[in-house]
């Protein structure tokens, strides 16, 4: 099915971006001062994340998204 | 309530909602807890009211367990899929014995629907260096006609100074299906109400387990993830992340039927006018999402988009916009919008028609059938000066689709086919100990 | 509409709701008259003689929440044997520095880098990284990040830095 090939394209191109391309982007470790302010951080509101997703599971008939880690403090 | 006794009836109040919630006892120091409440209604149709928390603990070593249960109850009245007619309707309730009618010209809505949910989640994170992590989890929920049990793993690997995480994800859930009054077979004829009074029939927890039937249906559910977040600069952040899940087994929702119509009338046929809806018993989605997180001064905008794609054929784009505004030093008032858009799944049938041969598959299902739904929303939040979080959000969310579609004939040209589906959504947070 | 359940829910979160505003108001700024060192100013040699904890921190470093105060106590309890800690922020807001600065013991020195000259310089790779200099002014090693349960090793390396020029 062509639309699924698309969706695999995407995921690659994902991959490589962030294998490759994104190597010299980002910030120094001690730049992380707006990253590590409330709300940049992807899927920080877990309960609130957790409470749409059963909502939309239940309405709508598409599934998965936006598990994620990173941004934020960077420390450690 | 008097002013000066506000920390202490707070704790109190605490300690009232941590009670509730099973979550006794003073948080550690390295313990967060989020918890919160939240209130579904749509109009005229279902209420829930769901329970959450959540507790984190941070170990010395950097190791963190996390425990999550759910608690949920549902109450209300769901469309069973028929369509409307110029007369009423009368069905049989899912449990065999009682039934319920619905009036001419409008949707048919079982009312019998109720259920509770309780679900829980424990998962373990071990560092593995600065760089590595794993994640180890299990997962179960029950609900009286359902059960679900899940492991999962995943590992995070942080690279370029941890401007890039990459996390690859596993799980695998295998649930079973005990519907209520039995599984029925594939777009069988709904059969007549046995008697034994109209509404002693309500579902809940307390029925015995004997009703159903005697079936389990079983399901697997075998989900593959990979997400890359990327530091794009000090003020922006990019996720992106693919999901494919792989189900097998029982899809089909029991309780959904699909109204025979009259070639000419359009109106239901006179004898078997209803069958049970029969899916696919296969089913592999992926989805392709991605997320902007940009600072702009003071506010934090989020921006995200998702494509979904299976093989029953339904395809759907989600974009959702967030403006969190930080109105003063520990407050924010947050805005959202979503936009959600989907196609209908191949063996979506809004009617069957009397004297046409069956198809393998079909459901009336709305939920699988041409849809748009908007949410919008608001979040207040607010830091205290004990350090903990409260919010408040409120959400409406509609589902519009198309009234009076094409292939309509006879009566079903004069009837609302979708009627707009509407909920308000009410959520109340409280973080602590972070 | 609602089942019965929901009532002493819906009465628990009128409850928080209302302590929650009772409790509204922002803590009062911490004292911030402390003398800082601007980083173009600071020089390692100076200190030379004593042993030397140079640490880079920030306000919004969640492990420094913990390593800071470790770091005061260590120099409340080893200062006059000879231990200096130096604290580097990163902080490009002072002000958000210096409301970290309450508690610390006045022993420390504090840095303000805000342009990450010197974290730049020690080619800093996280947050927190700590670097340790013997009495002769001479690096001996380094620790990145912050965990509770190896703060009593590296204390012995340090008391045992301290011993050596003894």
């Amino acid at each position: 099915m062509r639309r699924r090939e698309v969706a695999m394209v995407l995921a690659m191109l994902a991959v490589g971006a962030a294998a490759g391309g994104c190597a010299s982007m980002g910030v120094q470790p001690w730049e992380r001062d707006v990253l590590s302010q409330p709300g940049m951080t992807p899927g920080e509101d877990i309960v609130t994340s957790a409470l749409d997703e059963h909502i939309y599971f239940s309405k709508e008939a598409s599934t998965g998204g936006l598990g994620s880690g990173g941004g934020g403090c960077g420390c450690n | 309530m008097a002013a000066t006794d506000g920390k202490a009836s707070l704790r109190a109040a605490l300690a009232a909602a941590c009670g509730a919630l099973g979550v006794a006892g003073a948080p550690a120091q390295a313990t967060e807890v989020r918890t919160g409440v939240l209130g579904y209604t749509e109009p005229g149709r279902v209420s829930a009211l769901e329970l959450v928390g959540d507790a984190k603990h941070t170990f010395a070593g950097g190791q963190a367990a996390t425990f999550r249960f759910v608690y949920d109850v549902l109450s209300g009245s769901s469309a069973n899929g028929g369509v409307p007619a110029a007369a009423a309707q009368t069905f049989t309730s899912p449990s065999g014995r009682g039934s319920y009618t619905t009036e001419a010209g409008a949707t048919p809505l079982d009312g019998t629907f109720r259920d509770t949910r309780f679900a829980g989640s424990a998962g373990m994170t071990l560092p593995w260096g600065r760089l590595t992590s794993a994640t180890l989890g299990l997962y179960g929920s029950s609900e009286h006609d359902y059960t679900s049990l899940g492991a999962n793993a995943a590992l995070t690997r942080e690279f370029n100074r941890k401007n890039t995480t990459v996390t690859l994800r596993a799980a695998r859930y295998e649930d079973s299906v005990s519907p209520e009054g039995g599984a029925p077979a594939a777009l069988s004829a709904m059969l007549p109400a046995t008697g034994g009074g109209g509404d002693d029939d309500k579902l809940g927890p307390d029925k015995d387990d004997d009703d159903n039937g005697g079936d389990s249906l079983a399901k697997s559910v075998t989900d593959l993830g990979l997400s890359v977040t990327q530091v794009l600069g000090r003020r922006t952040l990019l996720t992106l992340n693919y999901t494919n899940s792989r189900v097998a087994g029982y899809q089909t929702d029991p309780y959904k039927l699909l109204t025979v119509v009259d070639p000419v009338s359009g109106a239901p046929r006179a004898a078997d006018a209803y069958l049970f809806e029969s899916r696919p018993d296969r089913r592999l989605k992926h989805a392709v999402a991605g997320e902007l997180l940009r600072h702009l001064g003071r506010d934090v905008m989020t921006l995200s988009y998702r494509y979904f794609d299976d093989d029953w054929g339904v395809t759907s784009h989600t974009a959702e916009l967030a403006w969190r505004a930080n109105v003063a030093a520990k407050q924010y008032l947050q805005p959202n919008v979503r936009w959600y858009h989907q196609t209908a799944a191949d063996f979506y049938r809004r009617w069957l028609v009397d004297g046409q041969a069956l198809p393998e598959h079909a459901s009336a299902d709305y939920r699988l059938g041409d849809m748009t739904a908007m949410t919008y929303g608001l979040k207040y939040g607010r830091t205290l000066a004990t350090g903990n979080e409260v919010s408040l959000r409120v959400e409406y969310y509609a589902q519009t689709g198309e009234s009076h579609p094409a292939e309509a004939f006879g009566d079903l040209r004069d009837l609302d086919l979708f009627p707009t589906v509407d909920a308000w959504i009410v959520n109340f947070g409280y973080t602590f100990g972070k | 509409m609602f089942p019965f359940r929901i009532r002493p829910a819906l009465a628990g979160l009128v409850l928080l709701l209302a302590a929650a505003s009772a409790r509204a108001g922002d803590p009062a700024p911490a004292a911030a008259t402390r003398a800082v060192v601007p980083a173009a100013d600071f020089e390692l040699a100076s200190y030379q003689g004593r042993v030397v904890v140079l640490d880079f921190w920030a306000s919004w470093c969640k492990p420094c929440r913990q390593s800071l105060p470790w770091l005061s106590d260590l120099q409340r309890r080893h200062g006059e044997k000879g231990l200096q800690v130096v604290a580097v922020s990163v902080d490009a807001d002072e002000a958000a520095m210096r409301e970290r600065l309450g508690d610390i013991d006045p022993g420390i020195v504090v840095v303000f880098d805000p342009e990450g000259v010197l974290a730049q310089q020690y080619k800093l790779e996280v947050m927190p990284t700590s670097f340790l200099v013997d009495r002769a002014g001479k690096a001996r090693g380094s620790h990145r990040g912050f965990m509770a349960k190896e703060a009593d090793r590296r204390e012995v390396e340090i008391v045992a830095l301290l011993e050596e020029g003894r």
